[in-house]
């Protein structure tokens, strides 16, 4: 319903549910606030955006007034004012006049009304009330003498993060915000207190007194740290990012970000970052050079081994954090100058397990839905990922969707910080969750849950009934941990609802014989008709930055930029004549293949760029075999890695504050990131030392100005690139597909692209049921009866945010998770050393007891160097390392 | 940054100002499970908790929280807001003296004086021995007995600083007695 209202004469039609404040700015009259804070609830505790209302006696507070039909509203008349300076004289009794200290002076709002509407006197002359105070975190400081009790710190963590971390204490003057108890914070760290603090009560510690606000510059870049893509704000001076900050209403994340974006900036001018290249000495010293000798000698070297023994002995591994400009050129560079297919990301197992079941399936290897849409689905199952830490922004999205009512259910092997808010949370053991999908499919056949005229036309729609039929509902209630009435609700709630999405992560795909899951799930989105609609998709969470980036420009053994295969001889001439360059036929080696054929001598020369296979790759020791078997070993690094060390030339990169360029999330959105310092030292962004490279051997098409450059070939030569730009990209991110009016159209009306995919459904050729047969996926032997999980914490993201001091802080250290039940099954106590043995090797660790592990799981993280998990990634049945699961047994050391 | 300050050193410094004593929370599971059945019973809960133990301890408060389905920010802020509730051991014996108005004028400030130097303590504090808990009220409304303090459940009305001394002498006589010393 509409309702008509005057506001200082300006009259507006407005909708019946906002309240006088959102009216007002819709009018773009400004009405002072502390309190208020968009996404928040409506309080009307700090009484300044108080108006008056005709007819109304007292003055009302705008943001808790609901509008009225023929309401009229005055905010600016002496009354306004006097009370608007009144109640910012009664703040300033005790709120400490110390600007000159405080770390949020001049973006202060308190210090801003009070110099625009308050009185240059106070009246009072007796003393400020002071109140003790502690530091409750390392890296969240609060000042209680400095609070207004504006509330927004505790409604952000309890409305926007779901923590509730922080509650209100005490009453009356004496009220202050604080954990329980007053103990030390224990929350998620996500930052939204101090961005929601309108004053300095609650800054960050990481950059206390360290730059005062007004003399840093702000970049709006994509933080590197995971697929969400979030924006965020680089604030810096003299080539020194100071912090971050919240971009406002800015990308998919509306300016929310997690520990991760805000704390971890810290690696960026990190006093161990390589600042110059270096090249091996004769006597095997690595000695700082000149990027001219540095290009020459890798240009002479990769050159010489590829003249020599052929393409196939050079290899290339990028990082998925690289930008898509990055990963474009580093695959050309490979293939055309270079001649070898052998490029990949470290991702190559999700490359190779995944994405060919979403192309055979779907048509498309990505999510097929924007992340907003999960604000507001109705049903979300998902699958062996925890959400809230492999993408933490997404997460919330999914927490809003909770508050809306919308009903999740989990199916984890433990607990996730989302566990206590959805509606179920099913603790199915690793291996039975195809047992659980396909009872969910069992019951919408029994129950004749689908749309038989729909699906009725579809193939194998018997041999997806008949698949279900063996085993009855009490004994998949008993393999897969669940109670019957828990498969059935979640089956029923699923195909009942508007709005429907899957979500599976890692640890359901990466699983050997995970790829029948995924195929499982599809089949249950497709019999309930939960494809192709908005608000009905499938998501696939990985949480490598710019993976989704890394598989369109081809950064793969397989396939060339736009997902097209390297085999068909027609596309790989039409990239041939892009690159003016030959383009090997056969396809190249994975990054997992490459190790073996480095250790087995036929891979000589090898390109790293951002990875760190002696603490990521899969083999422990086998690794660091390989690479020192390697002839040529060329390791493009932000700092000297333990591979780096090994390296015959190290070349100085940019971390994702010191370029240009685009990356793609999960949800398929292209952003740009920009550049916020130079280089430190004489550091380059990776594009550019591709670039020079290139040219270094004598390739003058590889020769780039910037790295528009760039993104204009690649718009030339990606079909659902097409038409793209930094220009048009400058305000919103695009969601690919799009095409080139589509792109143009984005420049003027903001458009976002593609929001969903298979807006016509299943195309024909794809309507046709897998039809598992299976019922669970490979398990536990007898000898490695344990599983063991191997996941990222909320606080670090890959090994490379080690080198930040602030999230060290938060965690620093592998530990063994695991349920006290299962330590006391194998007489271990909690903190005590054991040793973890998979039919690969082994690793010391100490056991760390958890409630939240499901019993029979294990967990541990692998981001540190304490506890190399690479060490046990067993070569699975594929031919791939498991990366995400394995099976070990524990021994007390 | 410089980590003046790290996560290891602000956990220790709330460790040392913990009580090490262990507390048998089977008497709050027991509450918890006979009152959850209506919403909204955190208050007459916690009461209950506090009649068993004298006070809500910490680890009862996060039972209470767990088993509520109730954030511990949220639990600790009802039990902040109301001064019915406490968070640490209180005395054998409550002591209220009134400082209201007529009491006031009456002398109460001698009486709180010499309550306060004779228990070595000031408002909301316990002496060491865990004898008495003192406090200052706004008004116990028994104004005609002016000034007026509260022993547990007895009043004791017309007092100068002297009566104050010796029903105090008297307390402390039979809390002896009863304690067999």
């Amino acid at each position: 319903m509409m309702v008509r209202l005057t506001i200082d004469g300006n009259q507006i039609m407005v909708d019946g549910h906002l309240n006088v404040l959102d009216a007002a700015r819709k009018l773009g009259i400004y009405i002072p606030t502390f309190c208020h804070q968009a996404r928040l609830s409506d309080l009307g505790a700090c009484r300044m955006c108080l108006v008056e209302v005709e007819g109304m006696g007292k003055l009302q507070t705008a943001c808790t007034l609901a509008v009225n039909e023929g309401m009229v509203i005055y905010t600016d008349t002496p009354r306004v004012q006097k009370a608007r300076s009144l109640m910012l004289e009664f703040l300033l009794i005790n709120h400490p006049l110390e600007c000159t200290v405080c770390d949020a002076s001049g973006e202060c709002t308190l210090q801003d009304l009070a110099f625009k509407f308050g009185s240059a006197e106070t009246r009072f002359t007796g003393e400020k009330r002071v109140l003790r105070d502690h530091i409750i975190s390392p890296l969240i400081d609060r000042n209680l003498n400095r609070c207004i009790q504006c509330k927004r710190c505790v409604r952000v963590c309890d409305e926007i993060q779901g923590v509730t971390a922080l509650g209100m204490s005490y009453r009356g003057a004496a009220t202050v915000v604080g954990p329980f108890m007053d103990k030390p914070l224990d929350c998620e760290y996500c930052s939204h207190c101090i961005w929601s603090c309108p004053v300095g009560a609650i800054t960050s510690r990481a950059m206390k007194h360290k730059m005062r606000t007004w003399e840093m510059e702000k970049a709006e870049a994509i933080c590197p740290y995971c697929s969400c893509g979030c924006t965020l704000l680089y604030n810096h001076r003299d080539n020194v990012v100071y912090r971050v900050t919240h971009a406002d209403g800015r990308g998919g994340n509306m300016g929310s970000l997690c520990s991760k974006g805000y704390f971890g900036y810290d690696v960026i001018n990190h006093p161990d970052r390589i600042t110059a290249p270096m090249v091996r000495d004769a006597d095997g010293t690595l000695r700082k050079t000149s990027w001219e000798n540095a290009l020459a000698v890798v240009a002479l070297k990769m050159g010489q081994i590829s003249k020599e023994s052929g393409g196939k002995a050079v290899g290339g591994i990028a990082s998925d954090r690289l930008t898509n400009e990055e990963l474009f050129l580093f695959q050309k560079l490979m293939r055309v100058v270079f001649s070898s297919n052998n490029v990949d990301t470290p991702s190559g197992r999700w490359s190779r397990t995944v994405v060919p079941i979403l192309e055979e399936r779907l048509g498309v290897s990505a999510a097929t839905n924007s992340l907003d849409e999960l604000n507001y689905t109705d049903a979300l199952l998902i699958v062996g990922c925890d959400i809230t830490v492999a993408n933490p922004i997404s997460g919330l999205k999914i927490k809003h969707a909770i508050r809306q009512g919308g009903l999740v259910t989990e199916v984890n092997p433990g607990k996730t910080a989302l566990s206590r808010l959805a509606r179920r949370s099913l603790s199915v053991p690793i291996g039975k969750e195809l047992t659980l999908v396909k009872g969910l499919i069992k019951v919408i056949f029994e129950e004749g849950l689908y749309d038989s005229e729909v699906v009725g036309g579809y193939g194998r729609l018997s041999d997806l009934e008949f698949s279900v039929k063996d085993k009855d509902f009490k004994s998949i209630a008993r393999d897969t941990n669940c109670s019957e009435e828990d498969i059935i609700h979640t089956a029923r709630e699923f195909a009942g609802a508007k709005k429907a999405s899957i979500i599976f992560g890692e640890i359901a795909a990466l699983q050997s014989g995970g790829g029948q899951i995924i195929n499982a799930l599809i089949d249950l989105l497709m019999l309930t008709g939960k494809l192709g609609q908005e608000g009905c998709g499938l998501y696939p969470i990985i949480a490598g930055t710019n993976f989704q980036g890394a598989v369109d420009m081809g950064a793969s053994p397989d396939r060339l930029p736009g997902h097209v295969q390297v085999s068909s001889a027609s596309e790989r001439k039409r990239f041939e004549t892009a690159f003016s360059g030959k383009i090997p036929k056969e396809k190249g080696m994975s990054a997992y293949e490459m190790m073996q054929a480095a250790a087995g001598g036929k891979l000589k020369a090898l390109y790293l760029a951002g990875v760190n296979p002696m603490v990521t790759f899969p083999g422990g020791e086998d690794v660091e075999k390989a690479l020192k078997k390697m002839e040529f070993l060329v390791v493009q690094e932000l700092f000297l890695t333990e591979t780096a060390q090994l390296a015959d030339v190290v070349l100085p990169a940019g971390t994702m504050a010191e370029r240009n360029g685009t990356l793609t999330n999960v949800e398929r959105r292209v952003q740009r990131t920009r550049k916020a310092i130079g280089g430190v030292g004489q550091s380059m962004p990776d594009w550019r030392i591709f670039s020079e490279l290139g040219v270094a051997c004598g390739d003058e098409g590889m020769k780039y100005l910037n790295s528009a450059e760039v993104l204009d070939e690649i718009a030339e030569t990606i079909p659902f690139y097409s038409g793209i730009s930094h220009r048009i990209l400058a305000e919103n991110g695009l969601q690919w597909p799009f095409s080139k009016e589509d792109a143009r159209e984005a420049y003027h009306e903001g458009y976002l692209g593609s929001r969903h995919l298979l807006a016509d459904g299943v195309s024909k050729d794809n309507r046709s049921f897998a039809a598992v047969s299976d019922w669970k996926t490979h398990g536990a032997d007898s000898k490695y009866p344990l599983t063991l999980v191997l996941g990222d914490l909320l606080f670090h993201s890959g090994s490379f945010t080690r080198y930040s001091e602030s999230l060290n802080q938060l965690a620093s250290e592998a530990t063994l998770f695991m349920n006290p039940q299962t330590g006391m099954g194998l007489d271990v106590q909690d903190g005590s050393v054991v040793r973890a043995v998979s039919a690969q090797g082994e690793i010391s660790v100490a056991v760390n007891y958890s409630e939240d592990i499901a019993p029979g799981v294990l967990f541990m993280p692998r981001h540190f160097e304490n506890a190399p998990v690479s060490a046990l990634m067993v070569s699975g049945p594929d031919g791939e390392a498991q990366t995400a699961v394995v099976h070990v047994q524990v021994v007390k050391a | 940054m410089s980590a003046d300050v790290t996560l290891e050193d602000v956990r220790k410094d709330a460790r040392a100002e913990e009580p090490e004593e262990q507390i048998d929370l089977a008497a709050v599971d027991k509450i918890i499970d006979s009152l959850t059945e209506m919403k909204g019973m955190l208050i007459p809960v916690l009461q209950n908790v506090q009649n068993v133990y004298g006070y809500v301890p910490e680890e009862a408060a996060n039972s209470v929280a767990d088993g509520l389905g109730l954030y511990r920010s949220q639990v600790y802020g009802v039990l902040t807001f109301y001064t019915q509730f406490h968070l640490s051991p209180r005395g054998r014996h409550i002591i209220r003296a009134c400082s209201g108005t007529a009491c006031h004028v009456r002398g109460g400030k001698t009486v709180i004086s010499k309550l306060e130097s004779k228990l070595g303590i000031g408002h909301g504090e316990t002496t060491d021995d865990m004898f008495a808990s003192f406090e200052k009220v706004a008004c116990l409304g028994a104004c005609g007995l002016a000034p007026v303090i509260m022993i547990d459940i007895d009043a004791h009305g017309q007092l100068d600083s002297l009566k104050a001394e010796r029903i105090l002498d008297n307390l402390r006589e039979m809390d002896r007695m009863k304690r067999g010393e």
